[in-house]
């Protein structure tokens, strides 16, 4: 298993993966597990959509594109936060409509960018990514940033999770909501566009959402789940990747992506968790009708 | 703009124009947006999955658009429906993926069902979707008054002795089939621009039901028309006309909510 191990991490290409991967899978997991808190899947997954935007205007102009995933997934989520998609009354349009747009001009960057080079499947990098292909010169990048959102997630942790359990309570109390959701909208901003890199930006959303709802099924307590769900995500990484690099061997000559094996595992897992919830509450249940 | 190999693809845009236009009116009541964005993608891997084994890719779309909405039924009474929903789309768009490019016609097929394309309807392929919109819009005609009150009030829905699981799921069916008849049209990801703004601005604008459906129609179709000929004239992919005509139409109809306020609010001082 060691030997194996090392003999993965001999491979350049490996070894950036695993790094990258790590350091996105536990930023996106922290963040998740607030995003799943706070019910905000939805615009989780909208932004993953317009990081997409970011990300094809940025291969159309030749520029990494971490950048495109940062800036237009920073500016959106701002912009979610001033249109109000907070508020339970027409978020959910408000959030329809601008990814609806936003697709829209995904869909006519990469055009213009197919037909300008002869790009073929590169251009579907920007939606599906691999893990395999990132630069490593944007490994410092990517690392600061995932310490980015762990830092300012550490440092609202508490008044966040108080402002989720009870709002009435802490607007009560004095803690500052507009500028919490500001604060929080900009790392979510910033965890999606680090899972963009990491599974394309399309993809990013399982990454965002499902370790993180994993832990909450099982876990009793917020900090529990927030490392659960570090945990599960990290895991599903590693393995993920590992999977895909070996299916090399397996599939004579075709692989499997690493996104697609990660957000698999992400889904089986969930699927897997969600059954075991079900079937101890059933047992549960089934021991109290006995006494 | 007219030209004979273009009949069908109009023909084809007008019934999806249609469909989206009365089923986006309770997509936008219902506050269901997600699921509408989630079912289009579990045609994508149906398609995708069928391309790469060489079947019908209608067939593989309404297969899979089906189990889609049973997936996110059952999954989603246990859990938290929108987490289980933005996993299994995300899922479904990772293995329509892997499916295009283990069969090698990765970019074209993946970026034609991503985004659409105007040229590839058939005439038995229309056939099939005309059958599928009479299909939805009859069902919604039945459907429309209990979804109505199961959407609006879901307790009183139940007093009433209406079996909302059965319509809610009822009503996950019929979006499923709209799925399928749109998505090789539109495209998977912008067919949720249809379904979900030109009906918002109907519903902003209309006081009644009857109303913002055949508003929404409208909106969809004047959409849908004036995609399909910029389209046809500038080459560039029917999906982004798509969305931002509609976009268009929605800040369109905020922006006249808001005048409208403005002169009741005037009239009343």
């Amino acid at each position: 298993m060691i030997a194996f191990i090392t003999e993965l991490l001999a491979v350049n290409e490996v070894r950036t993966a695993l790094a990258v991967g790590s350091a996105v899978a536990v930023a996106t997991a922290a963040v998740g597990v607030l995003t799943v808190l706070r019910g905000q899947s939805f615009a989780g997954h909208a932004l993953t959509d317009l990081a997409a935007v970011g990300g094809s205007a940025a291969f159309l102009l030749g520029v990494d594109q971490l950048w495109g995933f940062v800036a237009s997934c920073v500016f959106s989520s701002l912009g979610m936060h001033a249109i109000g998609v907070r508020r339970m009354r027409g978020r959910d349009v408000a959030t329809g409509v601008v990814l609806g747009a936003g697709m829209g001009l995904t869909a006519l960057f990469l055009t213009l960018a197919r037909k300008s080079r002869s790009a073929g499947s590169s251009s579907m990098a920007v939606l599906f990514g691999s893990l395999f292909s990132v630069d490593p010169g944007i490994t410092p990048a990517v690392l600061a940033l995932s310490a980015f959102c762990l830092v300012v997630l550490a440092l609202i942790w508490r008044p966040a999770v108080f402002s989720v359990s009870s709002p009435e309570l802490a607007f009560a109390r004095g803690v500052p909501m507009g500028a919490l959701d500001a604060i929080f909208m900009v790392v979510l901003g910033v965890a999606v566009a680090l899972g963009a890199v990491s599974v394309g930006a399309v993809l990013s959303t399982a990454l965002l959402i499902g370790p993180a709802a994993c832990a909450l099924r099982v876990a009793r307590t917020t900090h529990a789940a927030m490392l659960l769900s570090c945990a599960l995500g990290v895991v599903c990484t590693w393995a993920g990747t590992i999977l895909s690099y070996e299916s090399y061997n397996w599939l004579e000559g075709k692989a499997l992506s690493p996104s697609f094996c990660i957000v698999a595992l992400i889904f089986g897992l969930y699927l897997a968790i969600s059954a075991a919830c079900r079937l101890s509450a059933l047992a549960r249940k089934g021991q109290v009708a006995h006494v | 703009m007219f030209e004979p190999y273009l009949l069908n693809t109009w023909a084809a845009g007008t019934l999806v124009a249609l469909v989206a236009g009365v089923v986006g009116v309770f997509v936008v009541l219902r506050g269901d947006s997600f699921l509408a964005h989630a079912i289009p993608h579990g045609s994508f891997a149906g398609a995708a999955v069928a391309y790469a084994l060489g079947g019908s890719s209608l067939v593989g779309m309404g297969v899979s658009a089906a189990l889609t909405g049973v997936a996110v039924f059952c999954l989603g009474r246990h859990g938290r429906k929108d987490a289980v929903i933005a996993l299994l789309l995300s899922f479904l768009l990772a293995s329509g993926a892997l499916a295009l490019s283990l069969s090698g016609g990765y970019a074209n097929q993946a970026y034609a069902l991503l985004f659409g394309q105007i040229l590839s309807v058939s005439s038995s392929e229309l056939l099939f979707m005309a059958i599928l919109v009479c299909i939805v819009v009859l069902a919604m005609f039945l459907l429309a008054r209990p979804l109505l009150l199961t959407s609006v009030m879901e307790s009183a829905a139940r007093a009433h002795g209406l079996h909302t699981h059965a319509i809610e799921f009822a009503f996950t069916m019929v979006l499923a089939a709209t799925a399928t008849a749109s998505v090789p049209v539109v495209g998977v990801l912008l067919l949720f621009s249809l379904l979900v703004a030109p009906p918002a601005a109907a519903c902003a604008l209309c006081p009644t039901m009857s109303r913002a459906v055949a508003l929404s129609c409208a909106f969809c179709l004047a959409c849908m028309w004036a995609s399909i000929a910029l389209a046809v004239m500038t080459d560039l992919p029917i999906g982004f006309f798509v969305a931002s005509i509609s976009t268009l139409i929605y800040l369109g109809a905020r922006l006249r909510l808001k005048y409208l306020f403005r002169i009741s609010n005037e009239n009343s001082r």
